[in-house]
């Protein structure tokens, strides 16, 4: 098995999320410049607020993207590989033995653009649960099934 | 069904009534007087009301609060409004700590919290109970239950007894031999269930001498935030006078500390960062004395107990075949004297809540070779199969070229005493350690250049903004010529041995931290490179375990093919360890079903019989609780745990078509 991307579509899933966070660094900005906030020095709480939320924006914009030409996952023969990480390259093995139970998750911006996330938890004291998105619902699902049954195969002490 | 204490229930009605009485008053207060929305008559009933609402609640709770400990599980009904029904098989916990804080102390009470993995919080608190049925709890849950399982699940010996050679050295042998022979020894098993364990044997007993040492060597985290606790509270007036002493006068304003000479500054400076660090070290001192008069370590079959305070005691146990990582701790001082103190990690989650995190060191300070050869028996006794004692043969004859603290080449070496005592025993936490790669310490040089220089700057616009002469900006950069040793000293305490049997990792020059992980209890192995360690080409493995305890052992900076080789070999060795021991306890079921003995299906003798906490419970009404990491929505959540709980049956070892699977992995990505 190749290593699988994403669906390019989960591009859309995380600019939303920092426009979002974009998006509440300009209301601060509204809301600043609406009660007559003024800096003593430098320029108005508008301006500056909304130079940072385009700043924001647009950072978010291009992680997403890098973001999504990194993101790649494999089931192996009896471990889950996955790499990804824009700053912080991380490649990660779960050892199929040590998969506690398996989600899959849709939340209200994946549900817009059609996408799922298959959540499979570990016992691990860190990155216990570790999220794979941007995958069709067809895709999700298949992934959580087949992640189950090769959990269930390899039964044994899971901690 | 049994009650708590009803001297407890008594304090907690009196504290309950107070609360809502104290409410009651003041509330009534507020309406009748400043919003005049009730008559003063009837504001004036409200205390007694809030009193006797307070104080019934806790009643009630006292008198809907009954636990029950079986021989299989723990049984807890509680609640007032919503009730609530709890049951944690004996098999999944991990730890049970038991506290008496000074106030409970004197009124002869004790806390219990029983901890299984997984769950956010302490998975049961008995709060509270006599003492002695405190103990009770702690037996029975413990070493009483474990061996009521060895036993129904057939007499077996051990194959690790067989395999130890050092069983008769350690007195406490492997746990295996222990676990093995007592039973038999004590003419108990399936035929009397219920009887008590008596072989406790005291393993480690602080000495005074030990006692001072630990107080006055160990720097605490929490100290450090002491001392401006005290400003308020007459500290300030000292901080006055002492820079009164070198010339300074703090009450002329900021601004005058300009118009000072750099002598009287810096050595203003100098005598504040003493005196705080001398304040830090009382209070640590004084803490840590608290916190360890008499600890004692005991051992009593398969399980270790420690017992620890002066003015409030605290126990925990730590069943050693639950054990997920252990842990070497020796700061600059303990290493110059010594010394070490271990700790040994286990999956409960919230262990060490009831004290302050002490649960899980296991020995505070001890002569480091004494340390080294209990951190060997915890090591041997946490793996079933014998396995560890295997890989230690193997690997005896690098103790002699085992790690040397003073590199001749090194000026700076800590020439300490723990060379004589690492060539003696075992080389557990003295292996021929790794260091990162070579290029790793420029960039650590690097990295502390760019830390000074960002102080530089920051003090520099200290400068502009208070009129601290600039000059003062200039000051860090004194130390510069101090990074290539710092940088080298982080370097050399950094690195990693590889066993068959298990990952050992070390790091930290003022803290030294030696983890050693057993490969079987790996859950992820994560390859991270940071976007500088790309620029040197560096990676870093983190092998991550169930550990309650938090960071898993890092493998620092290495190179990327490594990194990558590390991987693939940790999961072929996980893959391996967990055929040998599905074989083992395969072979130890077949046994036990040759001896005619009864083998419940669920209750199979596993090493690693543990799970997280959502399914060791069972809790209706409107209290129910999520597992810890589930956030999702209510309905893929349910069918998570359903599966789980259909495929996860925890027949461990008795797979009927006994097909293991084989260390085999591709890894190209």
């Amino acid at each position: 098995m190749q290593l699988q991307t994403l669906h390019p579509r989960v591009r859309l899933v995380w600019i939303a999320s920092t426009l979002v966070s974009a998006g509440f660094l300009a209301g601060f900005g509204v809301a600043g410049d609406a009660f007559g906030v003024r800096l003593p020095v430098g320029p108005s709480p508008l301006v500056l607020f909304a130079g940072l939320a385009t700043l924001v924006g647009l950072m978010g914009v291009v992680f997403a993207v890098l973001r999504y030409r990194v993101w790649g996952y494999e089931v192996r023969d009896d471990s889950l590989y996955l790499v990804r990480g824009v700053l912080t390259r991380r490649v990660s093995s779960v050892p199929f033995v040590r998969v506690q139970h398996v989600d899959t998750r849709r939340g209200p911006v994946e549900r817009a653009v059609g996408l799922a996330s298959v959540v499979v938890y570990t016992a691990g004291s860190r990155g216990a649960d570790i999220t794979v998105p941007g995958l069709t619902p067809d895709r999700a699902t298949e992934l959580r099934e087949r992640l189950r049954e090769l959990a269930a195969d390899s039964d044994y002490d899971a901690v | 069904m049994r009650r708590l204490h009803p001297r407890s229930a008594a304090v907690d009605a009196a504290q309950g009534g107070l609360q809502l009485g104290s409410l009651g008053l003041f509330g009534g207060f507020f309406l009748a007087n400043e919003a005049s929305v009730l008559p003063f008559s009837v504001a004036l009933l409200l205390a007694p009301l809030g009193f006797l609402l307070g104080a019934g609640y806790q009643v009630g709770y006292y008198y809907r609060f009954s636990y029950e400990l079986s021989e299989e599980e723990l049984l807890v009904t509680s609640g007032v409004v919503g009730r609530q029904r709890r049951e944690i098989p004996l098999e999944r916990v991990q730890n049970v700590d038991v506290s008496r804080p000074a106030l409970k102390r004197a009124l002869g009470l004790a806390v219990v919290r029983f901890e299984t993995a997984g769950g956010s919080s302490t998975e049961a608190t008995l709060d509270a109970v006599d003492p002695d049925e405190a103990d009770r709890l702690q037996r029975q849950a413990g070493p009483e239950a474990r061996r009521r399982r060895e036993g129904s699940a057939g007499d077996t010996t051990d194959e690790a007894s067989d395999a130890t050679g050092d069983g008769a050295t350690a007195p406490s042998g492997s746990g295996g031999s222990a676990v093995g022979d007592a039973p038999a020894a004590n003419g108990v098993g399936d035929a009397n269930p219920g009887a008590r364990v008596d072989d406790t044997e005291v393993v480690y007993e602080i000495s005074n001498h030990e006692l001072r040492v630990l107080s006055a060597v160990s720097f605490r985290p929490g100290a450090f935030a002491i001392p401006f606790v005290g400003i308020p509270l007459g500290g300030e007036d000292l901080v006055v006078r002492a820079l009164q002493f070198v010339g300074i006068d703090l009450r002329a304003g900021l601004r005058e500390l300009a118009r000072l000479d750099p002598t009287t500054l810096a050595l203003g400076a100098v005598a504040l960062v003493a005196a705080y660090l001398l304040a830090v070290w009382l209070v640590s001192v004084v803490l840590t004395y608290l916190q360890y008069y008499g600890f004692r370590l005991e051992r009593t079959g398969d399980e270790l107990r420690y017992e620890r305070g002066l003015v409030g005691r605290y126990s925990g146990t730590i069943p050693l075949g639950k054990v997920q990582t252990v842990r070497l701790g020796e700061n600059v001082l303990m290493r110059q004297l010594g010394y070490a103190a271990l700790a040994v990690e286990t999956a409960g989650y919230a262990a060490g809540s009831g004290g302050d995190g002490g649960s899980e060191t296991t020995v505070p300070l001890g002569v480091r070779g004494d340390v080294l050869e209990l951190a060997r028996d915890v090591l041997a006794a946490s793996d079933d199969t014998g396995r560890y004692e295997a890989s230690e043969e193997l690997s005896g004859p690098d103790a002699s070229d085992g790690f040397t603290d003073a590199d001749a080449s090194d000026g700076f070496a800590d020439s300490n005493a723990d060379e004589p005592t690492a060539a003696e025993t075992a080389p557990v936490a003295d292996p021929a350690f790794q260091q990162p790669a070579e290029r790793a310490r420029s960039r650590y040089v690097r990295r502390y250049l760019i830390g000074l220089g960002l102080v530089c700057v920051g003090l520099f616009g200290a400068s502009r903004l208070t009129g601290l002469p600039t000059a003062a900006a200039g000051l860090p950069a004194l130390v510069a010529p101090l990074t290539p040793l710092a940088a080298r000293l982080k370097w050399r305490h950094r690195g990693y041995h590889e066993t068959e049997w298990s990952l050992v990792t070390r790091e930290g020059f003022w803290r030294r931290r030696t983890r050693i992980v057993p490969v079987f209890r790996l859950q992820t192995v994560l390859v991270s490179r940071t976007i500088f360690q790309r620029r040197w080409t560096l990676a870093s493995v983190t092998a991550d375990t169930a550990s309650s305890a938090g960071g898993g052992a890092v493998v620092y900076d290495v190179g990327p093919e490594q990194a990558e080789e590390l991987r693939v070999s940790l999961l072929d060795r996980l893959d391996n360890a967990l055929s040998e021991r599905r074989r083992a306890a395969r072979e130890r079921a077949r046994r036990a079903a040759a001896g005619g003995e009864r083998v419940g299906p669920s209750r199979a003798p596993a090493a690693g019989d543990e799970e997280p906490g959502e399914h060791a419970e069972t809790a209706r009404g409107d209290e129910r609780r999520e597992p810890h990491h589930n956030g999702s929505d209510a309905a893929t959540s349910g069918e998570g745990r359903a599966n789980d709980e259909t495929e996860f049956q925890w027949v461990d070892g008795v797979d009927p078509d006994g097909t293991p699977t084989n260390g085999h992995h591709d890894d190209e990505g």
